[in-house]
């Protein structure tokens, strides 16, 4: 049911940005995403992950400053084998340990885009929710935690047009932090993006 | 038009994109050994090393809704031999029946199995990555009956694409609980008479259909290796 929710609301947030296309043109921006947890996110899992991909929208509202909204899904896995863990003084357990974390960004963002030539630097942030899910599993067992996190993404990157068509190749990097909520902690890692973008 | 045309490709290419990570996501398929969980605790204020004997029966006693059901439990001796062998190496000497007449034993220990079979339904749609789980979790101890539980259809109704074909599968697990008492060490609590638990350990993991023994011996011995406190030698 939760996978339902946030497939509608990756729609949504993809027509929105479409609709704010009106005029002025924009770029989408199709990234492979990687994803390296710091802080608190490397007490849980401290395996890169390189399971992630987001879409992207941006219209310029000025001659360099594009508005936009972004949705994304990352996944990160650590298997850690067999642990014998103390759950407290007096109680311990072994068993296979496996940790997952879910994390769906939905945005919305500003960038500001340089314009030398054949290169086209940005920077920029985003402002928005993330839905983290975290797993911890023991043998077929787990603790689940999910929570709406509020979150900031600030962003540089750079877009690098083929010739003069309008797809062109993308790179950046985002230090995403999500805050924590009532239940669960913050998590906060740093995505490196790759791939594909539509100049129009 | 083309800016439409444009515009739905993407919406596509968002939707793609999901179900393309979902393929992504990582396997985690276990095999039955790596299900096995081990988990001890003891009574901390308890000093082993001034406790010597044990008494330990010779079956396994199995935890069942049919009382009637009078079978023994697979690889009882296997288990009992395994743990009085655990239990030697600490240091501890076993007492029989005819002894605890004249010597009251130290420790009286409880060996006890439960199975429990978990019965989960889904429906396949052949053209789509199987989204639609309907996981029935019913815990009916420790009768083996399957037991059928109507999980929720995921999420397209019967006639989108053919309508789903509806899958079954089952496991057991398998718990084995070891507990340890002192028969002379009791309180009256509101008329109760509690006896605290010195030690306990459980053991749960998916049953294969093949041999467990391996398994048995392996975390019967992880019981222990992890609960060095028991030691009195």
């Amino acid at each position: 049911m939760k996978k339902n929710k946030i497939l509608l609301t990756v729609i949504f947030i993809v027509t929105i940005s479409i609709s704010s296309f009106a005029q002025g043109g924009g770029i989408w921006n199709f990234t492979w995403n990687m994803g390296f947890p710091v802080g608190e996110s490397s007490d849980f899992i401290t395996q890169s992950s390189f399971r992630g991909f987001e879409i992207d929208g941006r219209g310029f509202v000025t001659d360099n400053l594009t508005v936009g909204g972004t949705a994304a899904w990352q996944v990160f896995y650590e298997n850690f084998g067999w642990v014998t863990e103390d759950i407290n003084e007096t109680t311990t357990i072994n068993g296979y340990k496996r940790r997952y974390m879910n994390v769906v960004p939905l945005m919305v963002n500003a960038h500001y885009y340089f314009y030398p030539g054949m290169l086209m630097p940005y920077v920029g942030i985003g402002l928005g929710t993330y839905y983290i899910e975290t797993r911890d599993f023991l043998g077929i067992y787990y603790v689940r935690e999910d929570a709406w996190h509020f979150g900031l993404a600030p962003e540089v990157g750079l877009t690098v047009p083929f010739g003069s068509s309008n797809a062109a190749f993308t790179v950046n990097v985002k230090y995403n932090w999500a805050a924590k909520t009532k239940d669960t902690k913050a998590q906060s890692w740093i995505g490196v993006g790759v791939g594909f973008s539509y100049v129009f | 038009m083309k800016r439409l045309f444009f515009n739905l490709s993407i919406a596509l290419l968002a939707i793609a994109g999901g179900v393309i990570l979902h393929g992504c996501y990582p396997n985690d398929a276990i095999s039955v050994s790596e299900t096995d969980i081990v988990l001890t605790g003891y009574y901390d204020s308890v000093d082993f090393k001034t406790l010597s004997t044990y008494y330990l029966p010779d079956t396994v006693f199995p935890v069942r809704d049919d009382t009637t059901d009078k079978s023994p439990v697979p690889n009882s001796d296997l288990i009992i031999s395994e743990i009085a062998k655990n239990m030697e190496a600490y240091g501890y000497t076993r007492v029989y029946y005819s002894d605890t007449v004249t010597k009251e034993p130290d420790l009286m220990m409880a060996v006890a199995a439960i199975t429990v079979t978990t019965v989960s339904v889904g429906w396949w749609y052949p053209y789509y990555p199987g989204w639609g789980w309907g996981w029935g979790w019913y815990k009916k101890a420790p009768r083996e009956t399957k037991y059928w539980y109507g999980g929720y259809p995921g999420y397209y109704p019967p006639g989108w694409g053919w309508g789903g074909v509806p899958y079954y599968s089952t496991y057991t697990t398998g718990t084995l609980l070891m507990e340890m008492t002192n028969p002379v060490d009791y309180r009256v609590i509101d008329n109760d008479t509690v006896v605290p638990l010195y030690w306990a350990g459980g053991l749960n993991g998916v049953l294969s259909s093949g041999s467990n023994t391996s398994r048995i011996t392996g975390d019967i011995d992880q019981a222990f290796t992890q609960s060095p406190y028991l030691k009195t030698n």
